[in-house]
């Protein structure tokens, strides 16, 4: 930086007013600004009775940066996360009004005011999309977003202080449950209240051969699962998209849709991107296997499957194991 | 008997013929519903045995009336679960029981290649120590490849370790396709060839070396790496490179790099460099800057830094740090291609106060033409900020090097070209008009030999006897001309039932082989060898996405798909990329074969198989060579935009492949008309015949085409036609006999009938320098394209085929008739002269001078019952055969569709063939007319593209 001598007074002036709202590293506006813009679109929101949401998404991997790049390193990868957010503020014109702030620590705030819970949670998810693909640093970039609705908290009592408070700390706490769910997830209400397991274990089969599909149902069947099958990717993934089951079990060559492009579409979302899948083919080589781990399948199976082992992996993984 | 009578009863046997046709081709349904019920019994007789360990009581009573079907079922189950020992113990029992284990093992002593291909499928259902010691004898006797492979692939799945030196020997001395599905199968042995490895490392042959080294590749342990480095010093180039590239990839830790950097052989200098991208630390990194101006490895230098740099972005400094300050040009150029792949990083830190560094490189970047990241990072950014520091930085530039203008004119958006103040890109220029100088003596010796040939004939015949009067001498010359057609009409159509014979024996071969190959075997490693899908796309934005999709879902082991913009002049491009993500990336392309400018190729990381080509209009046939350029597997398949590949179609091709005893330098598929057809996504639904008229005799004429044709042509070993829409070749062979036939490659020649060309063309060369090849023909490889419904474009499209057929007929003319080419010369070459280039005109005056005859009276009821039952009754008779061959294992269409069809195969001798044969006459017209220079010529695109039946 250019020595502070050189410059005219009245812009050094300006540079720290500049300081004191916007944060050194990303020059967007920092905490306090945040809480101080949050009580005040809190009640707009509540007044005008539309939707607004908070986002409060963390940089998970900022330790593993520092270590290995340095804190220089780590700056970059923040200032990546802030363009990030700017670029998709200026991509429509009527997100221009959205607010995105850097809080403390690698954590970023971005307000959307009124908006609709899905159309949040659509933001929330192609943010991480953006975030994982993102070439802006060096390394991949992976995030975690806590999702608040302001809607939650309308019918609450308190000062609109005391709300925004309460709203800040949700979202840094449903933050915190994304981050320990994994990388690279969204955490919102819905999540939290549990309401993805439910008491009876749905398989879906996505298998096109009719025999192979025969004899897998009746293995599953008589291991006391409710199973469903598909033969094409695509209605597989309708179905998946409006009655999520608890475990997908997908050939990788099938037609309209193959097994990578289902994995694919489901990883869009994290709900159903936390269903355990299983990829089973008869063509399973080291290209294909590259590409499992790119699309983060963690089971792949060469046929002719042992039924055994097929059974016996879709108990442990239904029973509350590892996903 | 008088000649009356004669032709009546000959009248009525082949109307009785057609009847008893039609009556099988309809009720074939019922007879296939009893198989299947068998089936259906075999199976839950298994799930039985395997379920319970006990057999049903009438299980012996069953495997001895339907042993095949009962071990068929068996084998299929076994293909897709692992049974567990008990469940198979007990098939094995029930088999035994029944005395099916010696059957098998007799049948491998059979004459019958079929049936010792079918013992080894079954036997390993029946492990005993029996089958094995003859399965492993058989491996040692067997000839025949597809055969050997299958003993292989039972010994295989029984684990047979005992069999292992049997089945390397047999390695020695054969094809190499072979050789390389035998590896695959080979690797399951892994354990057991390690205890072999010593021995077998002292072995000589060629063969054997290359198989240890793949070995080593997938098992790595010191004693294959000894081998390894031993086999890099040998004087076998070939064995030299493949065992220093195992080296390179399987054990880079314990390559000695120092010295292979300064290896003699350029070869091997390269695979050393780029190994070093899979060591990311700064030894690798020092040993790569000191070669860097080495500019025979520059390629694998930049490979190997950008991996490094992927891998372990901590050196992203270093390798920026030696850009800036590295005094050699080449080096300097290395340093700053690998830089350019991180554009967004670079431009990010642009806003940052110390950005001279950034800065100083992204102008590098531009200066040495790596523009398609700035371009492609301009496009997508949302920043204006870093829109504004980057534009200044273009202006800066354009100030100093006005060349750079191009590229961005062409893709960058008008948007950023108006900030820029620079135009956009003028529309590519017209192509300009095909060569195609045919040979016009010949094509007149063609017009007056078959105008004139049988006229003249006739005429002669009729003036050898004595004088009548005029009236009787017209009378006499129409009894004789009318006799010549029905002797024309007998000899084609006896052609067709000996072409059909072959086809039976051909497509019955076929089926009971793609029986014996499960899936686990075909889907092995290397046994079916690497295809890559040519698609070229004129004008396709409507389809193109649905068409990729079905393409992208394929089963097949291992394939990519190339799709060849070819200049498109609606969204085909923007369509592509925008549907799969895709980006422009700079690869690195082979010119093997000259075409139109390639403008760039596009990609996306997460469809690694995908790659999609844009370049300059050049014709169907000069995008398959750009395909062909970007090609990076073993065969390639052509396949036209606007048909749809089923599902297996590559697998049931590539199952020919095994079975043939020479190499297979050309393969053809099946093609159906898709018009009725239900499509969704890119996967048939609904296969139903079409709707229109027109189109629905074009079904009758494919089916006829391709079953009566192209199978028995198939067997017969003199195959010459292989379809645009669906043909798989060998891309080496191709490219060494100069690519399909376009003005830019080496004849200087277009052709509209470029498929066709080709095939001949490879016959041609490979007969010349006789090395043995053979061309396939698979009767269940199904593409199903659009055909036309009107007449006019019906009409053009076979202009065009006729033009091509001519087009071949004297630009290889030399080969008619030449013993030199074998059978293609002697019958195939002919067949095509006298039927199909001199037969049309002979068929237009038959049909007119019957008519005259007709109106005239001048014809006998004997004679005209003769010439309706060779030409009509016969022509139904071949048309119904082929449709029941068609369907030899699986029914594609409805009864109520069937019925259409018999009915249409009727229907179509009245008007529709007649109509053909005269479109023919009109192509052969119209292209004298053309080449004479009367006509002015109309270029069209692909958009119609090339068909031939």
């Amino acid at each position: 930086m250019a020595p502070m001598e050189a410059q005219p007074l009245p812009e050094r002036g300006l540079e720290k007013a500049n300081r004191l709202i916007n944060d050194l590293v990303t020059g967007l506006p920092n905490e306090h600004l945040f809480h101080l813009s949050l009580p005040d679109e809190f009640v707009r929101a509540r007044e005008a009775e539309t939707n607004g949401a908070l986002l409060a998404i963390k940089l998970d991997n900022i330790i593993a940066i520092n270590s290995v790049h340095g804190r220089e390193g780590g700056d970059e990868a923040l200032r990546a996360v802030a363009q990030i957010l700017s670029s998709y503020r200026a991509g429509a014109p009527e997100r221009s009004s959205s607010l995105a702030f850097k809080l403390s620590g690698p954590v970023f705030g971005y307000f959307i005011p009124s908006c609709s819970a899905p159309a949040a949670r659509q933001a929330a998810e192609y943010l991480l999309s953006v975030a994982s693909q993102s070439e802006l640093f060096l390394e991949r970039l992976t995030i975690s977003v806590g999702l608040v609705n302001m809607y939650e908290f309308f019918m609450e009592e308190g000062t609109q202080q005391q709300l925004a408070l309460r709203i800040e700390q949700t979202a840094l706490y449903r933050m915190g449950i994304a981050e320990s769910q994994g990388r690279n997830t969204v955490c919102d209400a819905s999540d939290t209240s549990e309401a993805a397991t439910s008491a009876h274990p749905t398989i879906l089969v996505v298998e096109p051969d009719p025999l192979s599909i025969e004899l897998l149902i009746q293995a599953l069947e008589s291991a006391g699962f409710v199973v469903h099958s598909r033969e094409d990717g695509e209605s597989a993934v309708a179905f998946i998209q409006a009655t999520p089951p608890s475990l997908v079990i997908c050939e990788a060559m099938t037609p309209r849709l193959n097994g990578f492009d289902i994995r694919q579409r489901l990883r869009a979302s994290s709900l159903w991107n936390a269903i355990p899948f299983i990829l089973v083919s008869h063509k399973k080589n080291e290209d294909l296997i590259r590409k499992a781990v790119e699309n983060d399948i963690r089971y792949f199976f060469r046929k002719p499957l042992s039924i055994a082992e097929v059974v016996g992996l879709a108990g442990n993984l239904l029973k509350g194991g590892e996903r | 008997m008088s000649g009356a009578a004669t032709a009546w009863l000959l009248f009525f046997i082949v109307l009785g013929l057609d009847a008893v046709a039609a009556v099988v081709f309809l009720s074939a349904r019922l007879r296939r519903a009893g198989v299947e019920r068998t089936r259906a019994r075999a199976r839950s007789l298994i799930a039985e045995l395997t379920g319970t360990g006990m057999p049903a009581a009438d299980l012996p009573r069953f495997i001895r009336r339907s042993r095949w079907i009962f071990l068929e079922e068996c084998a299929r189950i076994t293909d897709s679960v692992a049974l567990s020992a008990a469940q198979r113990s007990a098939i094995q029992d029930a088999l035994v029981q029944a005395r099916v284990d010696v059957a098998l093992i007799r049948d491998l002593h059979s004459r019958s290649g079929y049936r010792r291909a079918r013992a080894a499928t079954f036997l390993p259902l029946v492990p005993t120590r029996a089958a094995s010691i003859s399965l492993i004898r058989a491996v040692e006797t067997e000839r025949r490849h597809g055969v050997k492979l299958l003993l292989a692939e039972g010994l295989t799945r029984m684990g047979e370790d005992f069999a292992v030196p049997s089945i390397i020997d047999s390695l020695a001395g054969e094809p190499r396709l072979y050789q390389r599905s035998l590896w695959g199968l080979l690797m399951e042995f892994g354990d057991s060839i390690a205890t072999l490895f010593p021995l077998l490392a002292q072995r000589e042959e060629k063969e054997i070396q290359s198989f240890l080294i793949h070995y080593a590749s997938h098992y790595p342990s010191t004693e294959a790496r000894d081998y390894l480095v031993s086999r890099v010093d040998s004087p076998d180039l070939d064995i030299s490179h493949m065992a220093f590239g195992v080296l390179a990839s399987a054990y880079p830790s314990s390559l000695d790099h120092e010295r292979y950097l300064g290896h003699d052989d350029f070869f091997i200098r390269n695979l050393a460099a780029e190994s070093l991208g899979s060591q990311p630390t700064a030894r690798s990194l020092a040993l790569l800057f000191d070669h860097l101006d080495d500019a025979l490895t520059r390629r694998s230098s930049v490979l190997a830094l950008t991996a490094i740099v992927r891998a372990r972005p901590q050196h992203f400094r270093a390798v920026m740090l030696r850009c800036l300050n590295d005094p050699r040009p080449m080096a300097h150029a290395a340093l700053v291609e690998v830089l350019s792949t991180y554009v967004d990083y670079l431009m990010g830190k642009l806003l940052l106060p110390d950005s001279q560094a950034a800065e100083r490189v992204l102008k590098e970047i531009i200066e040495h033409g790596k523009t398609s990241e700035v371009i492609n990072f301009l496009n997508r950014n949302a920043d204006p900020q870093i829109e504004t520091r980057a534009l200044s930085l273009l202006k800066e530039l354009l100030a100093q090097d006005p060349s750079a203008a191009e590229k961005l004119r062409s893709y960058l958006s008008p948007r950023l070209l108006e900030a820029l103040q620079l135009p956009p890109a003028p529309p590519p220029a017209q192509a300009t008009k095909r060569r195609e100088h045919p040979d016009l003596p010949l094509l007149y010796t063609f017009l007056v030999v078959g105008v004139g040939l049988v006229p003249a004939v006739c005429v002669a015949l009729t003036l050898s006897g004595t004088f009548a009067g005029f009236g009787e001498m017209v009378q006499r010359f129409l009894a004789v001309f009318n006799s010549a057609f029905a002797a024309y009409a007998l000899t084609l159509n006896a052609l067709y039932f000996l072409l059909l014979a072959f086809s039976f024996l051909g497509v019955r071969d076929q089926a009971r082989k793609a029986g014996l190959m499960g899936n686990s075997f075909l889907f092995k490693e290397n046994v079916v060898p690497s295809i890559s899908i040519i698609t070229p796309a004129f004008n396709e934005e409507a389809s193109i996405v649905e068409n990729v999709n079905s393409l992208l879902t394929l089963r097949y082991p291992d394939y990519e798909v190339i799709v060849v913009n070819d200049g498109s002049k609606d969204h085909t491009l923007d369509v592509l990329i925008s549907y799969f993500g895709l980006e422009r990336t700079d690869v690195f392309i082979h010119r093997y074969l000259s075409t139109q400018e390639i403008r760039g190729v596009y990609a996306n990381k997460l469809y690694p198989e995908l790659l999609v080509i844009d370049k300059e209009n050049g014709g169907k046939a000069d995008s398959l060579n750009a395909g062909i350029n970007v090609a990076r597997k073993e065969y390639f398949a052509g396949i036209d935009a606007d048909s749809m590949l089923e599902r297996d179609a590559l697998l049931n091709l590539a199952g020919l492949f095994l079975f043939a005893d020479e190499e297979v330098v050309a393969a053809g598929g099946n093609i159906f008309p898709v018009n009725g057809c239900t499509v969704r996504k890119g996967a048939l639904v609904e296969t139903r015949i079409p709707r229109h008229p027109i189109a629905r005799f074009q079904t009758i004429e494919y089916i006829r085409a391709f079953m009566a044709g192209r199978v028995g042509w198939a067997r017969l070993k003199s195959l010459l036609i292989i379809s645009g829409a669906f043909g798989v070749f060998h891309r080496r062979r191709v490219v060494d006999a100069h690519g399909y036939l376009t003005r830019s490659e080496h004849y200087l020649k277009d052709t509209v009938g470029e498929d066709m060309e080709l095939v001949v063309r490879l016959t041609r060369r490979l007969r010349e320098s006789k090395t043995p090849f053979s061309v396939q023909y698979a009767y269940n490889a199904n593409c199903w394209t659009e055909v036309p419904e009107k007449l006019k474009t019906l009409n053009r499209q076979r202009d065009r085929w006729h033009r091509g057929l001519l087009d071949i007929m004297t630009f290889h003319s030399h080969m008619i008739f030449n013993p030199r080419y074998g059978r293609s010369g002697l019958i195939g070459f002919p067949y095509f002269l006298i039927f199909e280039v001199l037969g049309p005109w002979f068929e237009a005056e038959g049909f007119v001078v019957l008519i005259a005859s007709l109106a005239l009276g001048a014809i006998g009821i004997p004679l005209f019952l003769l010439i309706f039952t060779a030409t009509v009754l016969l022509g139904v008779l071949v048309s119904l055969a082929s449709l029941m061959i068609a369907e030899y294992r699986k029914e594609y269409f409805p009864l109520r569709d069937k019925v259409m069809l018999v009915f249409y195969s009727i229907l179509e001798n009245f008007g529709f063939r007649q109509l053909m044969s005269l479109l023919r006459v009109r192509g052969f017209v119209r292209m004298l007319a053309r080449v004479g220079g009367w006509g002015q010529m109309e270029r069209r695109g692909l958009g119609t593209a090339a068909k031939k039946t």
